[in-house]
């Protein structure tokens, strides 16, 4: 149950991130930047719908988000430190990034002891 | 005293990895001519010995017609190679040990190497070498080559091999009754008919059942088997095989229980080969990858940027103005440095691709994406190499080496030049954002898309005119994922990359030379200059689209980079007193501009680009089809773009 | 079970398999050989590319894709051959078993379906399926019939080409 709300909460964050990013609210608008938002928020969605008997799939779909997250993070820390972009945002998905990426961690451990 | 070693194996087994252990700092990657695969040679110094170790494409069997398996098998039958290494997948052991044993069959100073037999413990099993050398009748080493595990001893066993074969006699595989009386009869006929035969009769029989047209080079005129027989036969020999090799791995191993996945990995891929979720998550990589080459690359690349400009001041200010160095200042060190700046992007792309090459996430990606492709008449893997090209096309050619199958890969570096780089984006911004301020994203938008479109098109087309072929199959192995290491990116980024710096760099450097000169010889009026001749000479061919010799000189500069476009444009332009993009503005009506944006689009690639398809078609005439083919589509879309553009804005 | 054999690319994900012959040129043969695809030797069935076309198939531990064009090259016998009728692709079946309540049981029966009944798929929309039960009238069952429905393939008709995608 813990792990169907993390997925569904990750996921409603990356899609209001990406929502703001295609929008413009706050940081420049890039569509297809704020795109790998919404991928990822997807990406999180899905563990949501998957069987819930089969809880390695739920794990899943947390780790890879964490991971597509982890770069999409360091390319936000790059942004923010070199380009200028706007403050909040940037960070924001810094952060965001960052919660995902130690989220998938755990995941992957969860499934690794499952064996 | 010289030992020559070949490595063999299935694909993905750490052949290479192994390869690098072996022949440490020492090895040099050679590009046989007229090949399409690499084969890696190098040198380990061992105890007196040189060893020369020859690391061949990952095969499955020795029978088979792909490019590959072909360059292998020849090397094995024709360059009479000292000891044959096999090496096997101590996890997955089965298809390695079948293509030992056809390699058996062939010659007996063989080593068995047993390769990643950690994560085989870490499965909580157990593998007996000298089981597996009592059945299979050669020496076993266990190792685990990411460590170094078991080298030393390879080596060791590699010397003793060579000194004292054969040191036992192979276990000779026995078939089936029916089978054996096929191969005897064969054998019988191929001793009676053919003389100096420098390989076992019972391999040419056994090949000559499975249908190897080898077979003919070592003996002609075998009786033909009839292909049902044949099919039968061969199904027998192979069913035998893998009977015998259950069994061994049923004596040799402890703790193995029936193959599984492990959970991670199905996990993985469960997620990355998604119904829904696995195309968006491969653009999304491949976005992430391109937004790191251009952006995180990029402060390193103003750092070089304003390196070479300082560089140049300062040879402009201590050498003095003459014309020694102009050619120093303004060609050599512009012109190479114009092509450094982009060192930082190619390195960090190629970064971005071994993570995805060594994570093992590269064939997954290319079974996601392979339905699309095999429409155009492509694989997956050939879109790995397109995609690459919206950076450099040069990388995009150089990395079709991966594509076994020669046609695929022939059609996927003459239309990889239609992928628009990042060298023609300034052209494109320039002239959009001049001309159609209000929709210059649209425009820019439809440029790319036409890129996508024209590669897409040609593709089709090109398998339509030139080979009638059928679609290659997608049969590959997907490996298990491993976490990328430091060392293997940083290897591998560095041998990819450094064809760039060597071959741009090259014909950069002379380039930058030569069109320095033409510009400024005879000195005064640039409109006197050889460039500007050059340009007025070929003007009436650009009438109909409307260039005048300003254009058409950019145009010829450009092909060196087309970068040098923009560069060129600026120097002509602002000549006339207005500013440059005022005059330009002045000069051409939007309708030319946006022709010449898909003039550029199409044209020939830059000199970097032939000279990565030339080395790579190893072919003149395939390299000139290249070119023309680039040019006419150029002219006439530019052509079609200027009198659509000119009806409907009414010009 | 007389007649042909079912194809590696009709088999579905999840199922193990036998391979029981290869029907491919010698080239592609071997090479399918080299990988494992031997007479008897078992194959699990993994997951489909997005598009459905190549598909991953576990062969003695290692994971292989095919597509389609070289999997129905591949005979084979499912080893493990129950499957829900809304997975059923057009073929004869018989019915294994019903994995309902009391009241779905005997909604069953009245339409005529229970253990050892010979059911006539004519098409698989989704799982809406168009059945002859006992070679009897067409009938129509939704996803949610289908889906408790356990049934075991009997005769294979040659898979409808969709592979008709010729660029």
């Amino acid at each position: 149950m813990a792990w169907n709300l993390i997925n569904l909460l990750l996921s409603l964050l990356w899609f209001s991130a990406g929502i703001l990013k295609i929008a413009g609210i706050g940081t420049p608008s890039d569509i297809p930047f704020g795109g790998v938002f919404l991928v990822i928020g997807a990406v999180f969605l899905w563990g949501v719908f998957e069987d819930p008997v089969d809880r390695p799939k739920r794990l899943s779909h947390t780790y890879v988000g964490g991971m597509l997250a982890f770069w999409l993070g360091i390319y936000s820390a790059v942004n923010l430190i070199f380009y200028q972009q706007t403050l909040y945002f940037d960070s924001g998905a810094v952060i965001l990034s960052f919660v995902s990426f130690l989220l998938g961690i755990k995941a992957k451990r969860k499934i690794e002891a499952m064996r | 005293m010289t030992i020559k070693v070949a490595l063999m194996g299935n694909p993905n087994v750490g052949k290479t990895t192994l390869f690098n252990a072996l022949t440490g700092s020492r090895q040099h990657v050679a590009n046989w001519p007229g090949v399409t695969v690499e084969k890696k040679e190098g040198v380990a110094l061992y105890k007196g010995f040189r060893i020369h170790v020859v690391d061949l494409p990952g095969i499955y069997t020795l029978g088979s017609k792909s490019l590959d398996e072909q360059i292998a098998r020849d090397y094995l039958l024709f360059e009479s190679p000292d000891v044959v290494v096999v090496i096997a997948d101590a996890v997955n052991p089965e298809q390695g040990l079948y293509l030992l044993l056809q390699i058996l069959e062939l010659r007996s100073d063989v080593i068995l190497v047993m390769n990643a037999v950690d994560e085989l413990e870490r499965e909580g099993s157990r593998l007996n070498r000298y089981e597996l050398e009592k059945h299979l009748g050669v020496h076993v080493i266990p190792t685990v080559a990411t460590k170094r595990e078991g080298v030393s001893e390879l080596l060791d066993t590699i010397i003793h091999v060579h000194q004292t074969r054969p040191a036992h006699q192979p276990v000779r595989f026995r078939y089936d009754q029916t089978v054996e009386n096929t191969i005897e009869q064969l054998e019988k006929v191929i001793l009676s008919k053919c003389e100096n035969l420098n390989v076992p009769a019972r391999w040419l029989a056994i090949r000559h059942i499975e249908g190897d047209e080898i077979v003919q080079w070592f003996c002609e005129s075998l009786p033909p088997i009839e292909g049902n027989e044949r099919k039968k036969l061969s199904l027998q020999i192979a069913r035998s095989r893998y009977d015998h090799i259950n069994v061994i791995i049923r004596e040799a191993y402890s703790g193995k229980s029936a193959p599984k996945r492990l959970p991670l990995d199905e996990a993985i891929d469960h997620v990355l080969t998604h119904k829904y979720l696995g195309i968006p998550i491969f653009f999304t990589i491949m976005y992430l990858i391109f937004s790191f080459t251009f952006k995180v690359a990029q402060p390193l690349s103003d750092l070089i940027d304003i390196s070479v400009s300082r560089l140049a001041e300062f040879a402009k200010a201590s050498l003095g103005e003459n014309w020694l160095a102009a050619l120093f200042s303004d060609g050599i060190i512009s012109g190479v440095g114009a092509v450094l700046v982009f060192t930082p992007n190619i390195f960090v792309m190629f970064l971005g691709l071994g993570i995805l090459e060594e994570s093992g996430y590269l064939p997954r990606a290319a079974f996601v994406i392979d339905r699309i492709m095999y429409a155009l008449k492509l694989s997956g893997r050939s879109f790995m190499s397109l995609i690459l090209g919206f950076g450099c096309n040069v990388p995009a050619i150089l990395s079709t080496r991966a594509i076994s199958d020669p046609r695929e890969r022939l059609v996927t570096i003459l239309v990889s030049p239609f992928v628009t780089c990042s060298a023609r984006l300034p052209i494109y911004v320039l002239l959009a954002g001049l001309f159609f301020p209000q929709n210059a994203g649209s425009v820019l938008f439809l440029i790319y898309a036409s890129s996508v479109f024209l590669a897409a098109v040609s593709s089709v087309l090109l398998n339509r005119v030139l080979f009638k072929g059928e679609p290659v199959p997608l049969i590959m192995e997907l490996p298990r994922y491993r976490r990328p290491t430091v060392k293997g990116l940083l290897n591998y980024s560095w041998s990819k990359g450094r064809h760039f710096l060597q071959k741009a760099g090259t014909i950069i450097l002379i380039a930058s030379i030569a069109i320095w000169f033409l510009g400024s010889f005879p000195p005064g009026n640039v409109e006197n200059s050889l460039a500007a001749r050059i340009g007025k000479f070929l003007e009436p061919l650009f009438k109909p689209l409307n260039y005048d010799w300003r254009i058409t000189t950019a145009l010829i500069f450009g092909t060196a980079a087309k970068e040098i476009v923009v560069s060129t444009l600026s120097t002509f332009y602002s000549s006339e007193g207005l500013s440059f993009t005022e005059s330009l503005r002045n000069s051409i009506d939007p309708s030319t501009a946006l022709s010449l944006m898909f003039f550029v689009l199409a044209y020939i690639p830059c000199f970097a680009t032939i000279a990565a398809i030339r080395s790579e078609t190893q072919s003149d005439k395939w390299t000139l089809v290249s070119l023309i083919y680039g040019l006419v589509v150029a002219y006439l879309l530019a052509y079609l773009v200027k009198v659509v553009t000119g009806l409907w804005l009414g010009i | 079970m007389r007649g042909e054999y079912m194809r590696l690319s009709e088999s579905i994900e999840g199922m193990a398999v036998k391979v029981v012959d290869l029907d491919a040129p010698p080239e592609l043969r071997e090479r399918l050989l080299g990988l494992g695809f031997v007479p008897g030797q078992t194959v699990i069935i993994g997951e489909a590319a997005p598009l459905g076309d190549p598909r991953v198939y576990i062969v003695g531990g290692k994971l292989v894709t095919l597509r389609d064009v070289e999997a129905q090259k591949i005979k084979i016998l499912p080893i493990v051959d129950l499957i829900p009728l809304e997975m059923a692709k057009p073929g004869l079946y018989e019915v294994e078993d019903l994995t309902g309540g009391h009241r779905f049981r005997q909604k069953m029966e009245a339409l005529g379906i229970k253990k050892g009944t010979k059911i006539r798929v004519i098409r698989n929309l989704n799982g809406l399926l168009a059945v002859l039960i006992n070679e009897g009238e067409e009938v129509e069952i939704g996803r949610g019939w289908a889906r408790k429905i356990l049934v075991r393939r009997m005769e294979v008709k040659p898979r409808d080409d969709k592979s008709g995608f010729n660029g």
